[in-house]
């Protein structure tokens, strides 16, 4: 059922409201901290508002001018756009707490919140967005938005960071552009629709290298190997923006695209007649996934710095969700979708707590943190119920992943994509275990066992989000908490 | 058959008792908040700890009657428990005989361990943690106990893994540390290894409910799948029952804990894993229970192939686990050591038994019933056996059995009981280790009869009469050493230091004494337990009920309900034990056990067995290790592979450069310029070096060989730049000149060969580089031995001037210049160690080598050099101007400073040249934006690319050729590759 509604576009307009009265009146703190939360509850307020309806099956859209015949600025908020709208306006509110604890005291805060803001309303921009051409120009405008958030400390490692960045990410996006041109040529349309609007008749050739360019496009923000380096250089930003683009915007703006390119442009049938054909693309892009999981855990425990090896690990992770896209069965698909929430909430715990620490020791290296759980117990214990997670044990949030991901990899009859997840559980064990183990077993190095953690601002939305991961992985049936929500968008792809 | 009738779970909707599963798990969770709560109020938490675990029991009792004999409920006959709460991951419940059996001995236990670590945890550190994680440990445990399906009971397991490892690290010492990172690990993995099992029956069956499904399995699931499901359940359980080569954290982990800990680790924690085997083995493999006997033997033929098989793996794992755990046990000289190694060998009866209840198939309830009434044993002995130890330990901090002794006279109590549960342990006739033995010592010769039924030679299996040996050779072993334990701590003679110990405080005896009486009962009365709870969970395992077992166990008989009167063991009632030649036999067999170990223990005593050092390859944990270093070694070699590559993809795209010709010849010859210069520089340190190797000629040959070393050194770069200026300097210059004659007329040859030489001197310089910074870095430790040879001779000149001037009498002047002289090449050799060690560091920051040693060695010489020259400086200061004109610290300086300056001319050349080469991969990535998007990112670019100096260049090079170069030959090739798929798919 179609409604048309302004909400959809209500959403990304209010953070850029927020934006625009943060570039006029940011000097003043109290002003820059009242608009940054202000416009993050209303949001969320807004967001939520749809879900109900959300979940019963109504679409809301909200249609502009069009830009060329045919092609309009079209939101559409349906099951999946719904979902990644709601994750990501949930850990705004969360994230902007903390980065108003963090960036005390740092230069520049006016440009940072704004852009902040910016960064989020593009993203909800591309959650909501209604076919391929509107999810471009949020996903282009995303990256410049980023871009002065990444060289915030405007050292030469940052600059040369941004620049990486900036290149890594406009060569897919013209890649992604090409390819929406040639859609719009194919099939005369590119607004999103469940079965998808390429058909097989479209020659099957032309169709694979289609969906190779799609994916190298968006496999840069989903960091799929080889094209992950700028992701671990980008950790030169300061945390909450790390926590931000490791966790909501950017890499999974990546990851939602390639969902949309799979389930709404080309379709589970249409890639599975190319199969068929001989043209096993999903399958490509899954052993893509696989070997990205295992290569990426392999460097993260090579690193040293917390920051690194969590990129590293960010890496490994978002190629779960592409897994779980491209196995194509209806588990696989719920496992890599709700995987985009259960790996936020996990992530973005782990930079706070890595923030936390920076903040409060200075310490940026796992060989210094000797005991930091005497110093820090709480801080630490929301870090290794996440690394518990990450681990994919119950009852955390990652299990609820990777047992929808092992179900749907049997379904698809890929035994080896089991064997894979299970190695991978032990590398994650292997380089999350340590810090752990370091954290708290070991005497600190000065000595000092006196417990002193950081500022509330800081702490309060590490707990808040761990308890989130352990809920997420207790009370998984229940309504209203991410996994309904993709077994509805997972319910329309399969048209189940 | 009665006892098979068709029967009724209780569930919430009939009756409120169903909740109860829930409240039990739940109450110690609470009792573990509250313990929390109250921490600082000793007595208090105390109270609240015992109380919580008392009524964990009590309630466990209150089970008894639904699950075990049934309730009538408004018409309905119902017979076990089942509740589940829907939405909430790992909340269903389900109790049969089995779990409550063992429930209820796990809750009794914790019961009394509790009231035990009163008293040994009053000098402990941190109790507050230990009440709480121990009884959220009981919580969990009960949960692994009484869940409804593979999924809820994996949650419970995977808790019940990480609180019981703070139960492991409480001392928090090393040993302890590091015994709870190998359990931690073991825990996470092979739960790991479980999940994936868990999963694959999921995926195949759609249901993980613990009930019988043979049938299920083999329709669902091919062959070979089966036995890996079943596989992985083994190990994943396996891990925590502690079974043979994934044992090694059990010997590690249970001597470190805390006694009471210990005890509830080695005595009911591992039973979870036992819990988890039979459940997957003996429950899941085995078909639905059939309605009637003939129906179970006709239908299920087939059926209980693949639980054969794995009954016969399990027995085999079985005998090498109890073997290979009491051979170490005899070994160990740690009582606490010794005991959980018995642990792992008790825990091989139990997997045994269970293997050959799996192996008999129909017939397996002989096997079955020895298990279960092992777990409880075992239990019970164990548990005892380690509080007594833990008793000792209390009052002596000392647990080597070989440092301890004669302790009757002061803790009679505490040796009556040890000695009762070693009895126990040992399988004595009328302790209630032999019941169990007994049951599970017919099991195996009943799988040997039948094997002719299973085996595929339909003969039978004389490798089973092999395991019965072994099992024979177990209980002698097992006698031995703990007997030889009791002896050595309680009767042996008794050290003078041990005279005043004090005997155990009153709550620890009273819990040894119940603990004691509970072995004595049941040995004494071994049909009790067969009669309330054992008999009673073999139902329900689809076994035939006229089989040979059955008639053995109950006395056929059951419609009367089940009734014991089994001929197998003795009833005191009875009194015509000896009239019984079967009894009589049982008997015996448990006599030959304590004479075989007896015999042993005095061969092994007087011959030493007991000391003897096994070497390290032998213990499975140094495979481990192996396994583990080299498990986590491999990213760093496959990191160096992936450097070596991307710096090879660099080169290659490095070398096809275009561009101002012009600008490059004349760098060139800027850069032919410089070579010169440093021909020349390097003239200049040879000579000085010559004139050093001139001036030192009274040191000795170490000394000259080391010079020379840093001589050659030096030298190595030269010739290359000989070579280099032989070959290419001439046609250089010559191009050159051609181009400032007639720059237009260049012909594409010259350009060609440009280029070549450009090549090859950038190639020249990027090797000379790093045999620079090498040939530095070796430089810097021959001067270090120098330094320590120069030192040594100082040493030693002094000592042989010293007898000099008492022999020869020379005057003192001399003797002081010299030793003055000698100082001085010290000093100035120290002086320039501290110049030129930061130095090197900052060049090659990039390099691998390991500086922080070399600061350490740095720092040693120092301090030695330190004291030698502090001893020197007092003899005297007059004297200096001896070496005035051998004086070597200025030409060395010289020599070192002059290379640095090389070094640093080389970066600039080398920034150049790159810089040109980075200029084409400019072009490069600009072209492809241009061509990609029509000149849209002109302007981007020109931002990024404009303004930078050479050594941003010069980094930029380095990041850009590694990270874009590789990915973008990566994308063309994807692209071209899939070009070719275009046109093959439209073929």
């Amino acid at each position: 059922m179609i409604v048309n509604d302004i909400r959809p576009l209500l959403a990304p307009m209010i953070s850029i409201l927020c934006a625009v009265l943060i570039f006029w009146r940011g000097g003043n703190a109290f002003l820059r901290r009242s608009f940054s939360i202000s416009a993050a509850i209303v949001k969320w307020v807004v967001v939520f508002s749809m879900l109900q309806g959300s979940l019963a099956g109504k679409i809301y859209v909200t249609e502009l001018i069009p830009f060329v015949p045919g092609i309009s600025f079209l939101l559409r908020v349906d099951g999946l756009g719904m979902f990644f709208g709601m994750v990501s306006s949930t850990l705004w509110i969360i994230t902007t707490v903390y980065a108003i604890g963090y960036m005390e005291g740092e230069h520049a805060r006016k440009r940072f919140f704004a852009f902040f803001a910016l960064c989020v309303s593009t993203t909800v921009g591309i959650a909501f967005a209604g076919n391929l051409f509107t999810l471009f120009v949020f996903y282009e405008m995303l990256t410049v938005c980023t871009y002065p958030l990444v060289i915030h400390e405007e050292t030469p490692e940052a600059m040369r960071a941004g620049r990486k960045y900036l290149v890594y990410t406009l060569t897919g996006g013209s890649l992604i552009l090409f390819s929406t041109a040639l859609t719009f040529y194919l099939a005369d349309t590119v607004t999103f629709a469940e079965p998808g609007i390429l058909s097989i008749s479209n020659g099957v050739g032309l169709l694979a290298a289609m969906f190779a360019m799609f994916m190298l496009g968006f496999g840069v923000k989903a960091a799929i190997m080889p094209l992950h380096g700028w992701l671990p250089s980008a950790m030169v930003a300061p945390t909450p923006v790390s926590a931000l683009l490791h966790a909501v915007a950017v890499v999974k703006a990546g990851v939602f695209g390639i969902t949309r390119i799979i389930y709404n442009i080309f379709g589970v049938s249409t890639l599975k007649d190319m199969a068929l054909e001989g043209m096993d693309v999903a399958s490509v892009l899954m052993w893509a996934a696989l070997i990205t999981i295992i290569c990426a855990s392999l460097m993260a425990l090579m690193q040293d710095g917390l920051k690194k090896r969590l990129a590293y690990s960010t890496v490994s992770q978002l190629s779960y969700i592409v897994l779980g896209v491209s196995l194509l069965t209806p588990d696989g698909a719920l496992g890599g979708i709700v995987h985009i929430a259960n790996q936020a909430f996990m992530k973005i715990t782990m930079f706070f707590v890595a923030g936390a620490i920076y903040k409060k020791t200075h310490k940026k290296n796992i060989s210094e943190m000797h005991g930091i759980g005497h110093k820090m117990p709480l801080t630490m214990a929301t870090f290794t119920i996440a690394s518990l997670g990450m681990m994919g044990l119950p009852p955390t949030a990652g299990f609820i992943s990777k047992w929808y991901l092992c179900l749907g990899a049997l379904d698809a009859g890929k035994m080896v994509v089991v064997v894979i997840l299970l190695l991978s559980s032990f590398l994650n064990a292997a380089y999350f275990l340590p810090i752990v183990y370091r954290a708290y077993f070991m005497k600190p190095q000065d000595g000092n066992l006196k417990t002193d953690e950081a500022h509330w601002t800081l702490l309060v939305p590490c707990v808040i989000c761990a308890l989130y991961v352990i809920a997420l992985g207790l009370f998984a049936d229940l309504p209203f908490v991410p996994l309904a929500l993709a077994r509805g968008a997972v319910t329309g792809f399969f048209g189940l | 058959m009665s006892h098979l009738e068709v029967v009724m779970p209780l569930t919430s909707k009939v009756s409120g008792v169903a909740v109860l599963p829930f409240i039990v798990c739940m109450v110690p969770i609470i009792g573990a908040i509250i313990a929390g709560l109250v921490g600082k109020k000793e007595k208090l938490r105390d109270a609240v700890t015992v109380a919580t675990t008392f009524i964990a029991f009590v309630l466990l009792l209150f089970m008894y009657g639904p699950v075990i004999n049934g309730v009538h409920i408004g018409g309905h006959f119902y017979k076990g428990i089942e509740y589940s709460i829907k939405g909430i991951l790992g909340a269903g419940f389900r109790v049969d005989p089995v779990s409550l059996t063992i429930a209820l001995i796990t809750s009794f236990l914790w019961f009394l361990c509790s009231i035990y670590a009163i008293s040994y945890m009053s000098h402990e550190h941190a109790r507050t943690r230990f009440a709480i994680f121990s009884l959220l440990t009981l919580g969990v445990d009960l949960g692994v106990l009484l869940a409804a399906d593979f999924f809820s009971l994996f949650v419970f397991f995977e808790l019940l893994g990480i609180f019981s490892t703070m139960l492991v690290i409480h001392e928090e010492d090393e040993q302890a540390l590091n015994a709870g990172k190998l359990y931690l690990w073991f825990c996470m993995i092979f739960g790991l290894v479980l999940l994936a099992g868990i999963v694959l029956l999921f995926a195949y069956t759609g249901t993980v409910d613990i009930k019988p499904m043979a049938e299920l399995l083999e329709k669902a699931m091919p062959t070979y799948l089966r036995y890996i499901v079943a596989t992985l359940f083994i190990m994943g359980f396996g891990a925590k029952a502690g079974i043979f080569f994934l044992h090694v954290w059990l010997p590690e982990a249970h001597p470190v804990a805390p006694t009471p800990a210990s005890a509830l680790l080695s005595g009911v924690m591992i039973k979870a894993g036992a819990y988890g085997i039979l459940r997957a083995v003996n429950t899941l493999y085995a078909p639905m229970a059939a309605e009637s006997p003939e129906a179970a033997v006709v239908h299920a033929a087939a059926q209980w192939t693949t639980k054969t098989s794995l009954g016969y793996a399990l027995i085999w794992l079985g005998v090498i686990t109890m073997f290979f755990g009491v051979v170490n046990a005899l070994l160990s000289h740690n009582c606490k050591r010794m005991l959980a190694y018995h642990s792992v060998s008790q825990m091989g009866y139990i997997v045994f038994g269970l293997g050959c209840a799996a192996y008999l198939g129909a017939e397996g309830a002989m096997g079955l019933a020895g298990s279960l009434y092992h777990i409880v044993n075992h239990a019970l002995f164990k548990a005892s056996l380690f509080l007594c130890v833990g008793a000792v330990y209390f009052r002596t901090r000392e647990l080597d059995m070989y440092k301890l002794g004669g302790l009757w006279r002061n803790m009679p109590f505490v040796a009556v009981a040890c000695l009762i549960a070693v009895f126990g342990i040992a399988g004595v006739p009328f302790f209630n280790g032999f019941a169990s033995k007994t049951l599970l010592h017919h099991s195996i010769f009943e799988a040997w009869e039948h094997s002719a039924v299973f085996s595929s030679f339909s003969q039978r299996d004389p490798l089973l009469l092999v395991a019965e040996m072994f099992f024979m050779l177990t209980a002698f072993g097992t006698f031995c050493s703990n007997f030889k334990m009791w002896l050595f701590v309680f009767i042996w003679k008794r050290p003078e230091k041990f005279k005043d110990v004090k005997s155990e405080p009153i709550y620890m005896r009273i819990v040894l004494v119940t603990l004691s009486a509970a072995i004595l009962f049941i040995g004494l009365r071994p049909n009790w337990m067969l009669e309330k709870f054992i008999g009673p969970a073999l139902a329900g395992f689809g076994y035939d009920a006229s089989s040979h077992a059955y008639h053995i166990l109950y006395n056929i008989h059951l419609p009367e309900g089940i009734r014991s009167t089994i001929p197998l063991l003795y009833d005191p009632r009875n009194l015509s034990i000896f009239g019984n030649p079967e009894v009589l036999h049982n008997l015996l067999g448990g006599g030959m056990a304590v004479l075989g170990g007896g015999m042993f223990f005095v061969l092994g005593y007087r011959l030493g067995w007991f000391h003897v050092k096994v070497p390290e390859w032998t213990s499975v944990k140094y495979w481990y290790l192996k396994l583990a270093t080299g498990f986590l070694a491999l990213p760093g070699k496959l990191g160096i592979l992936i450097k070596q590559s991307r710096r090879r993809v660099a080169t290659y795209l490095l070398k096809g450069e275009e561009g101002r010709r012009k600008e490059i010849v004349l760098k060139l010859a800027d850069a032919l310029n410089e070579q010169k210069e440093r021909l020349e520089k390097l003239r200049a340190i040879r000579d000085a070096v010559s004139k050093l190797d001139r001036g030192i000629k009274r040191l000795d040959r170490t000394d000259l060989y080391h010079l020379r070393k840093v001589f050659r050194m030096i030298e190595e770069p030269l010739v290359i730049y000989e070579n280099l200026s032989k070959t290419n300097l001439d046609t250089l210059r010559d191009a050159v000149a051609t181009m400032e004659a007639s720059p237009e007329q260049l012909s594409k040859e010259d350009v060609y060969w440009l280029r070549r030489l450009l090549f090859l001197s950038e190639r020249a310089l990027v090797k000379e580089h790093k045999v620079g910074e090498e040939k530095l870095i070796r430089m810097q430790r021959a001067g270090f031995k120098l330094q320590a040879a120069s030192e040594r001779i100082a040493k030693e000149e002094l000592e042989k001037l010293r007898q000099e001037a008492t022999s020869r009498s020379i005057s003192l002047e001399e003797l002081l210049a010299e030793e003055e002289k000698l100082r001085k090449i010290s000093l100035s050799a120290l002086i320039k160690l501290r110049e030129t060690g930061p130095k090197v560091e900052e060049i090659s920051a990039s390099s691998i080598f390991p500086f922080d040693k070399l600061r350490e060695g740095e720092e040693q010489i120092r301090d030695v050099s330190m004291v030698g020259l502090s001893r020197l400086a007092k003899l005297s200061h007059s004297v200096e101007n001896i070496i005035q004109e051998e004086r070597m610290e200025p030409v060395l300086q010289k020599a070192f400073f002059e290379y640095r300056r090389m070094q640093l001319s080389y970066r600039v050349i080398t920034g150049g040249v790159f810089r040109e080469m980075f200029g084409w991969v400019r072009r490069m990535i600009v072209a492809m934006m241009m061509v990609l998007s029509e000149e849209k990112f002109g302007s981007i670019e020109q931002a990024i690319f404009t303004s930078m100096d050479i050594e941003d260049t010069r980094d930029a090079i380095r990041s850009y050729t590694r990270d874009i170069g590789f990915n973008v030959l990566v994308l063309v090739g994807m692209l071209i590759l899939l070009c070719g798929l275009l046109l093959w798919g439209n073929i």
